[in-house]
């Protein structure tokens, strides 16, 4: 990346901090190094990892920073939040097109949300209700502990799905996201059928794999208020019951035994205090 | 097909997906508090509550920090094009939908721009630059 920036203007070095598509999590310190040598802002879509994983905008020194409401802040869908370093708001002022899009042009939204509190658009208001809240909720626990929490509980769900003899698409433990598993379908399980019984039989919602990757893998996530020991068990048990059911052999038992062996040996999360 | 007068009545489920989670009970009943303007005093106090406890789930003290209103792809959007201006090229490593989603937003404004594949987990996703000449795609 070094190499191929050099010599050229680059503005930003994009990427995503958790790809939700593949539960691959990326490490942002080398990106903000790299960022920095071809004189680039840094733009990390963190919609994956806000409060389930830690994004540190300001110790990463990243520039713009964008995230979603429905994921690990489990505030429903339908907003982006987004903080911007001071030397874009820089940048902004300095511009000298306008920008392409006026439902999202950052010069004007900011005089809304802004000092100014000059109209712009109408938010959805009762969305922003239910963000507080959920906001509420994830400071009342703290980062950290929600962190842990996000941490252990995909450790359990892994120790389960393992046990269980299965193997998860991003082999190196230190890429994965801890927020979305994304579970290797095993050979001659019709992965659709499965997920259809999850949610007819159990009402238990998990998603297949994009695009290439449809018969390839289940995406398991475990989310904000979805990240609970009690929702892992229950999963685990679940789908035991459904794959036991089309035949596959494996050890009955052995996922829900590994998963509440995992908790047993996990310290236990703190309380969190807001810092 | 069902009547769309019905009443609604979804059914409860347990979203285990990669999102949207499920919600807590208190998020359900803040959502139903009464509606207010968007240029109520009261609601432009509130925002500001809103604002200061974003900065904290982010960890920042960015003043520009704020809810889009609208998902996450917007969030793309919104960062690209305001980052960019004519004559700018910029760098997007992609290794997934959503990442590439960020190089396709680039590439809608007519700037250049030079995309990284990360192969995920051994496996390199293969992609097309949709405007040849404008991309320069290595692998990392």
């Amino acid at each position: 990346m070094r190499r191929a920036g050099q010599g050229r203007k680059i503005k930003f070095v994009g990427l995503a901090h958790g790809e939700t598509s593949t539960g691959v999590v990326t490490n942002l310190a080398p990106f903000r190094k790299v960022a920095d040598e071809l004189g680039a802002l840094l733009i990390v879509d963190s919609v994956a990892t806000l409060a389930g994983v830690p994004v540190e905008v300001d110790r990463h020194r990243i520039d713009i920073c964008f995230s979603g409401t429905q994921k690990a802040i489990s505030a429903p869908p339908g907003m982006s939040p987004i903080t911007v370093s001071a030397r874009v708001e820089e940048l902004l002022l300095k511009r000298k097109t306008p920008v392409q899009s006026w439902y999202f042009d950052l010069t004007t939204v900011m005089k809304y949300w802004g000092r100014d509190r000059t109209y712009h658009h109408t938010p959805p208001v009762s969305l922003i209700y239910a963000l507080h809240e959920a906001l509420r909720i994830v400071l009342e626990e703290g980062l950290e502990a929600s962190w842990e929490r996000h941490r252990q509980n995909q450790m359990a769900l892994i120790a389960g799905l393992e046990a269980m003899g299965m193997s998860l698409f991003v082999q190196n433990p230190a890429d994965r996201l801890t927020t979305v598993t994304a579970v290797n379908i095993p050979s001659g399980v019709d992965g659709a059928k499965v997920r259809g019984r999850l949610l007819n039989d159990f009402n238990i919602e998990i998603s297949s794999g994009l695009g290439e990757f449809k018969t390839k893998f289940w995406r398991v996530g475990l989310m904000g208020y979805s990240s609970q020991r009690g929702n892992v068990l229950l999963f685990l048990g679940a789908l035991e019951r459904i794959l036991l059911d089309l035949g596959m052999k494996l050890p009955a038992g052995a996922g829900l035994a590994a998963a509440a062996n995992a908790y047993a040996n996990a310290e236990p999360v703190p309380v969190g205090q807001e810092k | 097909m069902s009547d769309p007068m019905e009443e609604l009545r979804p059914p409860t489920r347990l979203m285990l997906t990669p999102g949207p989670s499920c919600l807590s009970p208190r998020v359900y009943r803040a959502m139903a508090a009464p509606l207010v303007g968007h240029v109520d005093p009261w609601f432009t106090e509130f925002m500001s509550g809103v604002q200061e406890l974003l900065r904290r789930v982010f960890q920042t003290a960015n003043h520009t920090t704020f809810p889009i209103s609208a998902s996450g792809s917007a969030g793309i959007e919104t960062a690209v094009i305001n980052a960019l201006e004519p004559g700018d090229e910029a760098v997007v490593c992609v290794n997934g939908v959503f990442s590439e989603r960020m190089a396709e937003v680039v590439e809608r404004t007519g700037q250049r721009f030079i995309v990284f594949w990360r192969p995920s987990a051994g496996l390199s996703i293969q992609r097309t630059c949709a405007v040849p000449g404008r991309a320069v795609r290595s692998s990392l």
